[in-house]
C-alpha cells in the first residue's frame, strides 16, 4: 500500500468578515495524496482550491478538521516543528513570487542560508539551476527574466530545502500555452527522477490532462468528484466535470460547428445524433465497423478526437447512427457493454 | 568681497561667532543629524511592529495595533511649535536642560518618530505579499522574514521615504529657536526678520535649501541603487 503524505480529514475553512456574510470556502472536505502521485485540484476561481492546499503547509489554519503532512498533524505542531515541516513542503506561485532585489542565484539560495556552509550552498545552487535549464542566467534579476523562466527559478527555489512534497498553486496560469507545457514537463520529471509528490491546483484541466495521475473537482468549497485521471476524463459523473473535460477537448466548439450542418439540422426519424467516449481497450475494436455488420446501423462521423491521457488513448466521436429504432437501441447496448460512454447530443444552436 | 559686502552687507560680519551664520549651520546640523538616528530607529522599530501587528500582519494582534496606531496618530497631530513648549519638563528630564539645541532634539525626535514609523509601515507595505507568502511557506521565521525580506526588498522605498523624513527634519529644527536651539531658521527669524536685515533671511535660505538639495540627492542616488 503507498504511503498517504497529505491527508486532509474532514477539514472546513469559514472567513468571517466584520459585517459581512461568512464564506466557507472549504466545506468539510475529506482527501489523501500518495506518495509519488501528481494531485490535480481543478475548479473554477473562488471555488476554494487555493484554500484548500495552502492548508498543507498551514498558511491557512482550518476552522475545524486535521490535516496530516508527512506523518505529523500540522495543528499540533509548535512555530518552531511548523518552519522545519515547512522546509519540507515546495511551494510554487502563479506570479512566482521572487524577490526582485536579489539576483536568481540569490533567490534560489535564500531558503538555504543559515542551514549549510557557503561553499555547498553554491553547489547546491548551481545544481538546481542546471536542473531547472537556467544556469546561464544565475546573475541575472528576476525583471530580466521571461514568466517562464521566472518559474524555473520559482520550481528551483522551491526544490532548494529538498522536500517531499511541491504545492503548485496555478503555476501556470500566468503563461502561454507553450510555456505551461514546457513547465508541466519539468514538474512531471522532477515527479519521476525525485519522487516528488505534487498537488496541483488550477482551473485549466489541460494541465491536469497532461501530467496528473489523480483529479477532483472542486465546487464552492466541496470537492464534487475524484478518481484517477483516466476515470474522471471517461466516466465524469457531475456536470462541472463534463464541462471541465468538454473545454479541454473544444467540445463546445465543435458542437456549436456541427449543429450548423445541414445533415444534422434535418435528422431523419431513423437517424440518432449520439457522443461515443471510450478509453483504452475499446479504442482497438473496429467499432464503427461492427456496428453495420453486426446491427446493420451505419455511423456517420462528424468529429472524432483521440487523445493521450498517461499513455492510455481517449477517445471522442460524435456520430449520426442510421438505421431501424430497434437496430439503433441493440447497438447503443453493445457500445455500453464493450465499455464506451453514450451520451445524447443536445444541439447548442436549440437553445440560441 | 566688495560684491558680496555690496549685497549681504549684515551677513559680512555676523559671519563667525556667536549667533553667526556658521554656527548657526553647525547647530542646524547637529539638530538634523541627531535627530534622524534617534528618530530612524525608534521610528522604524514602531514602523515595523505596527507592520507586524496590523490585519493580515505576521504577528497580527489588534488590540496592540489600535493602541500603537492612535498613539502614533496623536502625536503626528500636534503642531511642532506646540510640542516644543509642551515637553518642557520631560526634555529636563531626559537631557537635563531646557534650552540649547540639546534640549530641542527631545520634542524633535517625539514630533518625528511617528511620523517616520507611519512612513516605514506604508514603505514596507509595498512589499509584495506574494514573496512574504513565500517565505513564510519557505519555513522562514517573522524576524527572518522582517530582516531578509521586508527591510530588502522594501529598501529602495525605504530611501525615499528617509529622505522625505530627513528634509522634514531639516524644517521642523527651523523651530526649535523657540527654545533657544538656535540654527538657520533661528537666524533668519530672530536676526534676520526681526532686525529688517533681509539679506541674512536670504542667506539662511540658502543653506537650508543646500543642505536639503544634498539630501534628496544622496537619497535619490541610493534609490535608484537599491531598484531592481
Amino acid at each position: 500500500m503507498s504511503e498517504e503524505v497529505v491527508i486532509f480529514d474532514d477539514v472546513d475553512v469559514v472567513f468571517k468578515e466584520k459585517k459581512k456574510k461568512a464564506v466557507h470556502a472549504v466545506n468539510h472536505v475529506s482527501l489523501s495524496v500518495n506518495r509519488g502521485d501528481i494531485y490535480g485540484i481543478v475548479g473554477y476561481s473562488g471555488a476554494g482550491k487555493s484554500t484548500l492546499v495552502r492548508l498543507i503547509n498551514l498558511l491557512q489554519r482550518p476552522t475545524s478538521g486535521s490535516v496530516t503532512v508527512l506523518g505529523d498533524d500540522m495543528m499540533k505542531l509548535s512555530a518552531k516543528e511548523l518552519r522545519q515541516k515547512r522546509r519540507k513542503i515546495g511551494m510554487i506561485f502563479q506570479h512566482f513570487n521572487l524577490m526582485a532585489s536579489r539576483t536568481i542565484a540569490d533567490n534560489v539560495a535564500f531558503p538555504l542560508r543559515g542551514t549549510m556552509p557557503k561553499d555547498e550552498i553554491n553547489k547546491k545552487v548551481s545544481d538546481l539551476l542546471e536542473l531547472v535549464g537556467l544556469s546561464e542566467r544565475a546573475n541575472a534579476f528576476p525583471a530580466e527574466l521571461s514568466g517562464g523562466q521566472k518559474q524555473r527559478v520559482g520550481i528551483a527555489r522551491a526544490l532548494a530545502s529538498d522536500p517531499e512534497v511541491l504545492i503548485s498553486d496555478e503555476a501556470t496560469s500566468a503563461l502561454d500555452p507553450k510555456t505551461t507545457s514546457s513547465i508541466l514537463e519539468l514538474l512531471k520529471s522532477l515527479n519521476e527522477k525525485l519522487g516528488l509528490t505534487i498537488v496541483l491546483i488550477t482551473h485549466q484541466m489541460e494541465a491536469v490532462k497532461q501530467i496528473c495521475s489523480r483529479v477532483a473537482v472542486m465546487d464552492a468549497g466541496a470537492v464534487i468528484e475524484r478518481g484517477s485521471l483516466l476515470e474522471i476524463f471517461a466516466h465524469p459523473q457531475q456536470q462541472l466535470t463534463k464541462d471541465f473535460i468538454d473545454t479541454t477537448m473544444q467540445l463546445d466548439a465543435t458542437l456549436k460547428a456541427i449543429s450548423k450542418q445541414p445533415a444534422v439540422q434535418s435528422l431523419g426519424p431513423k437517424e440518432r445524433l449520439v457522443r461515443l467516449t471510450y478509453v483504452g481497450a475499446s479504442t482497438d475494436q473496429p467499432l464503427i465497423a461492427t456496428l453495420y455488420r453486426e446491427y446493420n446501423v451505419t455511423a456517420n462521423i462528424l468529429f472524432g478526437d483521440i487523445q493521450s491521457l498517461q499513455n492510455t488513448p481517449f477517445g471522442n466521436l460524435i456520430v449520426v447512427l442510421n438505421g431501424e429504432a430497434d437496430d439503433i437501441d441493440k447497438a447503443l447496448a453493445y457500445l455500453k457493454a464493450g465499455d464506451v460512454t453514450v451520451t445524447n447530443v443536445k444541439l447548442a444552436a436549440e437553445e440560441d | 568681497m566688495n560684491i558680496i559686502e555690496k549685497f549681504f552687507p549684515n551677513v559680512v560680519p555676523l559671519w563667525n561667532g556667536d549667533g553667526g551664520v556658521v554656527e548657526a549651520i553647525n547647530q542646524t546640523i547637529y539638530m538634523t543629524v541627531w535627530t534622524t538616528i534617534v528618530a530612524g530607529i525608534i521610528g522604524l522599530f514602531v514602523g515595523i511592529l505596527l507592520l507586524l501587528t496590523d490585519e493580515h500582519g505576521l504577528l497580527e494582534n489588534r488590540p496592540f495595533y489600535s493602541v500603537l496606531d492612535k498613539l502614533v496618530n496623536i502625536f503626528r497631530s500636534i503642531p511642532f511649535i506646540i510640542l516644543l513648549a509642551a515637553l518642557n519638563n520631560f526634555t529636563r528630564l531626559i537631557v537635563h536642560t531646557g534650552i540649547g539645541p540639546t534640549a530641542a532634539l527631545v520634542p524633535l525626535v517625539v514630533g518625528t518618530a511617528p511620523f517616520y514609523a507611519r512612513q516605514v509601515q506604508n514603505a514596507l507595505l509595498t512589499v509584495d505579499a506574494g514573496v512574504i507568502e513565500a517565505a513564510q511557506a519557505m519555513g522562514v521565521s517573522p524576524l527572518g522574514i522582517v530582516f531578509r525580506v521586508y527591510l530588502r526588498e522594501g529598501l529602495s522605498e525605504l530611501i525615499r521615504v528617509s529622505v522625505l523624513t530627513i528634509i522634514s527634519i531639516i524644517g521642523l529644527t527651523a523651530m526649535a529657536g523657540v527654545i533657544g536651539g538656535g540654527g538657520l531658521g533661528n537666524l533668519a527669524i530672530n536676526t534676520g526678520y526681526l532686525r529688517y536685515e533681509n539679506d541674512v533671511i536670504w542667506v539662511s535660505l540658502i543653506f537650508i535649501l543646500i543642505m536639503v538639495f544634498i539630501v534628496q540627492f544622496i537619497g535619490d542616488f541610493f534609490a535608484r541603487k537599491t531598484h531592481h
